[in-house]
């Protein structure tokens, strides 16, 4: 075994790529959410697949959702999943807008990635979120809430009998 | 979510945990995404199996870790022929560090990958949505979109997202069928169309009672639709009512061909003691007047294969499951079948072979999972783990796994038979088919619990079930129940 056979396998190694089988499962969303003071900041990932049956982004109808085509289509995706999801600190409402747009593999496809940030009147004590994404299109989604506030994390499902849920947060 | 991997399983997957370990030892990263990486790894050997071999090494191959770890070893990405040899025969330890640590880079890539990433092109494809190139998906939504009021669009529609979520064996679809439904679904009485729909779902969704109410209320408004009568037949057969069953499929000897109400009479004398005579019925009626419609073929034979099995003519039950897969190569309920009966004799490398280019589906995994752990081979852990996982994602949110996958996955990819009697009993409350009886009999058994198979023995009893699975297991049962 010699030097070169042995940087020949190493590049060829790193050379290939693993790829993300997409095993079908119901549709989940992904809402990560951190409350700091008067500041929310999210991370929400949700599945392409769903996104394109909401807003259509495979603008040249060749099945394949490209980057392009995704990115051409982020101001909607704001629109559309911000307009869906209410943040209330008490009774008012914290507006929020994206910050950044990125994808990420998971087991069954790939998702959308929206960072927002959520600036809210009051310091955060009773926190109200309601959200409504996709149930009417499909009533078998879920949004998977996972959220952080002071050191402690709550864990939620929003489901088409649980649009709106209640924290706590002191 | 993957930080449960590490801190909450009692039973870490030890390839998991290894791989772990070796990343910490080259990287020193936290250990967050260890699931992902032997997800990926698998991802990546499944990928390129049909061409490849896979190496796999020992990163301290002479370290006596003083664990109670096997040494630990890593999944080498994919290498060709060759180089496994040229590998494993590497000297010096150096090369192999150097190798290591690449096919490290590599796993930690794909670690990376399920970060959030920006895309590199424009040109990227993400992901592929079929359906989004499907013109009469477009039409039939565009049409019920204008008239969301309108029952003939939407019914249009919604049997098109059913056909949808069968051929690409994606549930979502059963979601868009329901909210498309929507203004007639909670209504007291739907209209028949909806009725039928809605009862398709609902035993999609393992919702089989109310698929039946359903189903019976569609036939009370129209005696004649054959399709409910043979469906009722079906839930019921699946039940376990085995009288029901028949009594569905009565109807259908005024309403159908001959053929489709003898195979529906058929299948369910076969489980209530007639097994024999019910496979030479159907077996003689199907070739003295062959079907040209390929669905109906595709369920004579699925149906024939199943009564061959319990009467263990393996021969015959092969024959026809060939001839079903001649006409849907791609049929994932055909191919579980296949496989079991491979898996059944100790075939376990034609299962392999047979589902190299299965569709994704849970039950493909499984089977392939079984027949690596079988073999020996070094991903069937991650598989498995990755099968948990996407039961964990459906608990997590707020729904349970269907049935038999979860008890079958611990029996005999965990060797945790209390735990599959567990998850076996509970799948019998919902569905009473061979399988889930096995299940029940060879979890009970393994688990030393006889008096846990009670109820199952006395169903079988009752009904006179003959069955080459459950015979000998139920008679060592029925010998240890004091």
């Amino acid at each position: 075994m010699n030097a070169l056979a042995c940087r020949l396998l190493a590049i060829f190694a790193l050379a290939l790529t693993p790829l993300a089988l997409s095993a079908h499962k119901l549709s989940d969303s992904y809402l990560h959410l951190s409350v700091d003071g008067t500041v929310i900041t999210g991370q929400w990932d949700i599945a392409l697949r769903d996104l394109e049956h909401a807003i259509a982004f495979d603008a040249n109808g060749d099945g394949k959702l490209t980057w392009g085509e995704v990115k051409q289509r982020h101001p909607e995706i704001e629109v559309y999943a911000l307009g869906r999801l209410e943040i209330l600190a008490g009774d008012e409402a914290c507006l929020a807008s994206a910050t950044e747009h990125l994808a990420s593999r998971r087991a069954d496809g790939v998702y959308a990635v929206m960072r927002f940030t959520a600036k809210c009147p009051e310091p955060l004590s009773r926190l109200t979120l309601g959200y409504t994404l996709f149930f009417d299109l499909d009533p078998s989604h879920r949004g998977l809430l996972s959220l952080s506030h002071n050191g402690a994390v709550d864990e939620s499902v929003f489901g088409p009998d649980s649009v709106e849920q209640r924290f706590n947060l002191d | 979510m993957a930080d449960e991997d590490m801190s909450s399983a009692q039973n870490p997957s030890k390839a998991v945990f290894n791989q772990c370990f070796a990343l910490k030892v080259l990287f020193r990263p936290p250990c967050a995404y260890d699931g992902f990486i032997s997800q990926s790894i698998s991802v990546w050997r499944q990928f390129s199996q049909s061409t490849w071999i896979i190496g796999y090494f020992n990163l301290n191959n002479n370290v006596a870790l003083g664990h109670n770890i096997r040494s630990v070893e890593v999944l080498a990405a994919v290498m060709p022929r060759g180089a496994k040899t040229l590998f494993l025969n590497a000297q010096p330890a150096i090369c192999r560090m150097l190798i290591s640590g690449a096919l490290m880079v590599v796993a930690l890539s794909s670690v990376l990958a399920a970060e959030p990433f920006v895309p590199e092109s424009d040109l990227d494809v993400l992901e592929q949505v079929p359906s989004s190139a499907d013109p009469q998906l477009t039409a039939l939504r565009r049409a019920s979109e204008a008239s969301p009021e309108a029952l003939e669009p939407a019914v249009a529609l919604a049997a098109h997202y059913i056909r949808l979520a069968r051929a690409e064996g994606d549930p979502r679809f059963y979601g868009y069928a329901e909210a498309t439904l929507a203004p007639w679904w909670t209504t007291a009485q739907p209209p028949v169309d909806v009725l039928v729909l809605r009862a398709v779902v609902r035993q999609a969704r393992h919702e089989f009672d109310s698929a039946l109410t359903d189903l019976v209320q569609v036939n009370e408004r129209q005696p004649g639709n054959a399709q409910a009568w043979l469906s009722r037949s079906v839930i019921h057969r699946v039940q376990g009512d085995y009288a029901e069953a028949l009594e569905s499929c009565l109807p259908l000897f005024r309403l159908v061909n001959r053929l489709m109400a003898t195979a529906c009479s058929a299948s369910a004398a076969a489980l209530s003691g007639q097994a024999a005579a019910s496979y030479e019925l159907l077996a003689s009626e199907v070739q003295r007047r062959p079907t040209r419609n390929e669905g109906e073929a595709l369920w004579f034979s699925g149906l024939l294969a199943d009564m061959a099995i319990a009467l263990s003519d393996v021969e015959k039950a092969e024959a026809h499951l060939k001839s079903a897969l001649a006409l849907d190569p791609d049929n994932p309920s055909m191919l579980s079948r296949y496989a079991d009966l491979l898996l059944d004799e100790g075939r376990d490398p034609e299962v392999l072979e047979l589902l190299a280019t299965a569709p994704e589906r849970d039950s493909i995994l499984l089977r392939q999972a079984i027949a690596k752990h079988r073999l020996g081979a070094p991903d069937a852990d991650a598989l498995a783990t990755r099968l948990e996982e996407g039961f964990r994602g459906t608990r997590a949110r707020g729904d349970s796994p269907h049935g038999r996958g979860e008890a079958r996955l611990a029996l005999e990819l965990r060797s945790n038979p209390t735990q599959a009697l567990d998850f076996a009993l509970a799948n019998w409350e919902v569905q009473r088919e061979p399988w889930d009886a096995r299940l029940v009999l060879q979890a009970a058994f393994a688990a030393d619990q006889p008096a846990a198979a009670a109820s199952v023995l006395a169903h079988l009893e009752r009904n006179g079930t003959e069955h080459a699975w459950l015979e000998p297991l139920a008679a060592k049962l029925r010998e240890a129940i004091p």
